[in-house]
């Protein structure tokens, strides 16, 4: 079923338009699939279901693995999973070997690709039968969980992490109360009625910001593409590379299966296992060829991993995730348990054309690098201005309202202070795209419970999730505590 | 028991950070105070925001707590910021939102591509021209041709 609606020559198109954007987008520094989705969301409004998230899939893993070339190349990482990259396939191409760490990236995220889609078609529809039971309290769970998770492992101090979660939530409360219809902190202003918009927000936070922190940065370093030969790994290198590539896909796709950045982790968590496992582990960072395969492999297999929350419960791992549930709300596509049983031409095409979409990758990115090579020599003074003009017309074109530009402007703003004081967007973006479900399902269990707390306890699953969320919140708290306690004692030890 | 000198005080941003975010959950609460707050059995619409923006009072005095002992901040780092090149930056993107229904797309996108690279990036006239017009035309044929986005004309039927 899913390849009769992924092979349908629209959906194959918008397939390899989406890798080709998302492989584009993914090449550039300073602007990443979660800017490139926020921005082709819109357009897709008019496409179908289908054809829509295919190419907005084809976005996300296509800028994955375009994110490794300018790793490779220039030593800059075009988005944040492929920062590890640079380690090793920088060196690579330092020492004349930019063809294999371009061909091993390629076919390492290929294999991982689908290996992780195979993890995809297998736990996402148990997941899913599984959830059918879910009610107010496991949501509720499972939100505040995922909340804790993306704190915890934030790049920012778990307090800073918190106060963006808190208040991406508070935000989230803007508009209209979904349970008796009330408008809450809308001012009298229409679109705010209808609440914080994610694209907006997302642009502003992601787009704008990345750009208005670039402005007087040197973003170019130097091209190492005079003479890429060789782009397929011989005997040695496969050998070499053969386990961190099976490695990092497992890897990958259970990391992407955790709220969170899990395209950066799960490369940071590869590269760290390779490291620890090699027995020369000297050689990483001076152009080890697994210290590529393994990160470039966990990147790209933590996207289908993220897909599994997303396509059988509903939530979102991440902000891409987020941008997902946008776009298959405006199409009118619920996503949670019941989204395979009543839209399975859907979800297996989506699934089939993620297999359609890796093998475009494979075909496009090899013979196209020459092309990617020559994108990475436009200055950033002419192309910023375009990734400006682009978001404009992005957050634009959805409900045709200016007011949603002056959102996206004043979030870039913020954003930019926000994280020059090192607080990180995506606590905040997840807590606005998670706000809404969360309130309402405290809401029904505590009228449920008759106020009661104990019910996020005393359910099985709902008590896990809470016992899981308190203990990462303890581990991350109870250590500051503990610190600032002795810290207390000392200074008072002192002042006697 | 803190000993810094009030100049120090007032220097220190990362305090200044978390005392706006003190101030945000206390006109916050006072704002979800005005809402029908329920009870435990039956929360109302004010219950989630009031405990959000108490939640967040709490935090932000954490912050506050921690900056003024100076304890981990955890703050970005990176190149100090081009404050001219973002202030123009700002004011071209509050220029497109307010021109561009009223001058329409091609007019607006021209001169928005062309100010920036004229007075932020310091190009020459005539390339940031060139540039500003081309961009115009592309992405006007990509946005409106071919993907059928409905942009503004204004008065110049443009």
């Amino acid at each position: 079923m899913g390849f009769s609606v992924a092979l349908q020559p629209t959906n194959l198109l918008f397939c390899f338009v989406g890798t080709l954007v998302g492989t584009f987008i993914g090449v550039l520094p300073g602007l990443g699939p979660i800017a490139a989705i926020a921005l082709l969301l819109p357009l897709t409004f008019k496409m179908a279901p289908a054809a829509a998230i295919i190419m907005l899939a084809g976005i996300y893993y296509g800028a994955m693995y375009g994110g490794s070339t300018t790793s490779i190349l220039v030593n800059i990482p075009g988005e944040a999973a492929s920062v590890v990259t640079c380690l090793d396939g920088y060196q690579m191409a330092r020492q004349g070997r930019a063809g294999p760490a371009l061909g091993i990236a390629a076919l390492g995220s290929f294999i991982a690709g689908t290996v992780g889609l195979m993890g995809l078609m297998f736990f996402a529809p148990l997941l899913g039968a599984f959830a059918l039971g879910f009610g107010p309290p496991e949501y509720f769970a499972i939100t505040f969980l995922g909340l804790t998770l993306v704190s915890y492992l934030s790049r920012s101090t778990m307090l800073k992490s918190m106060l963006m979660a808190l208040l991406g939530l508070l935000l989230g409360t803007i508009g209209t109360d979904p349970i008796s219809g009330q408008e809450r902190f809308s001012y009298g202003s229409l679109t705010l009625s209808d609440g914080l918009g994610l694209v907006p927000v997302a642009m502003g936070l992601f787009g704008i910001a990345e750009v208005l922190d670039n402005l007087g940065k040197r973003v170019r370093g130097e091209v190492y593409a005079q003479a890429i030969k060789g782009l397929l790994p011989d005997r040695q290198d496969w050998k070499e590379s053969f386990w961190p590539i099976v490695r990092g896909s497992l890897v990958g796709f259970f990391i992407g299966l955790l709220p969170g950045p899990s395209g950066a982790m799960s490369s940071f968590a590869s590269y760290a296992m390779e490291k620890r496992l090699s027995r020369n582990p000297e050689k990483f960072g001076k152009g080890a060829i697994e210290g590529v395969a393994g990160p470039e492999s966990a990147n790209n297999s933590s996207t289908a991993g993220a897909f599994i929350p997303l396509l059988s419960l509903g939530l979102p791992s991440n902000i891409v995730m987020a941008l997902f549930i946008g776009a298959l709300l405006i199409h009118g596509v619920q996503p949670g348990p019941l989204f395979m049983k009543n839209y399975p031409e859907l979800f297996w095409g989506v699934v089939a054309s993620m297999y359609v979409g890796n093998l475009m990758l494979l075909v496009l990115n090899l013979p196209l690098i020459g092309i990617w090579v020559r994108l990475l020599r436009v200055p950033y003074a002419v192309l910023y201005p375009l990734i400006l003009l682009f978001c404009c017309i992005g957050v634009y074109s959805i409900n045709n309202n200016l007011v949603e530009i002056l959102i996206m402007i004043i979030a870039g703003v913020g954003g930019l202070l926000l994280r020059r004081s090192g607080f990180d967007g995506a606590p905040f973006l997840l807590a606005l795209v998670l706000g809404p479900l969360m309130e309402s399902s405290l809401r029904q269990a505590l009228l449920i419970s008759r106020g009661s707390f104990a019910i996020f306890f005393t359910r099985p699953v709902s008590g896990v999730l809470m016992l899981l969320a308190v203990a990462f919140l303890a581990t991350a708290l109870v250590p500051l505590l503990k610190a600032e306690r002795e810290r207390l004692a000392a200074e008072v030890g002192r002042d006697e | 028991m803190f000993k810094f000198s009030g100049a120090r005080l007032f220097m220190n941003r990362s305090m200044v950070t978390w005392s706006i975010f003190v101030c945000f959950a206390a006109i916050s609460l006072y704002e979800a105070g005005k809402l029908p707050f329920g009870r435990l059995g039956a929360p109302g619409a004010g219950f989630f925001p009031a405990a959000l923006a108490a939640l967040l009072g709490l935090v932000s005095l954490a912050g506050v707590t921690s900056a003024l002992r100076g304890g981990a901040d955890g703050r970005g780092s990176g190149t100090p910021l081009v404050w001219g090149k973002i202030l123009l930056t700002v004011v071209a993107l509050l220029g497109f939102a307010a021109l561009f229904e009223f001058a329409g797309y091609l007019a607006t996108t021209f001169l928005f591509v062309g100010f920036i690279l004229r007075m932020v990036e310091g190009r020459g006239w005539l390339q940031a021209g060139a540039v500003a017009f081309c961009a115009a035309l592309v992405s006007y044929v990509v946005f409106a041709w071919l993907l059928g986005a409905p942009l503004p004309v204004g008065f110049l039927h443009l």
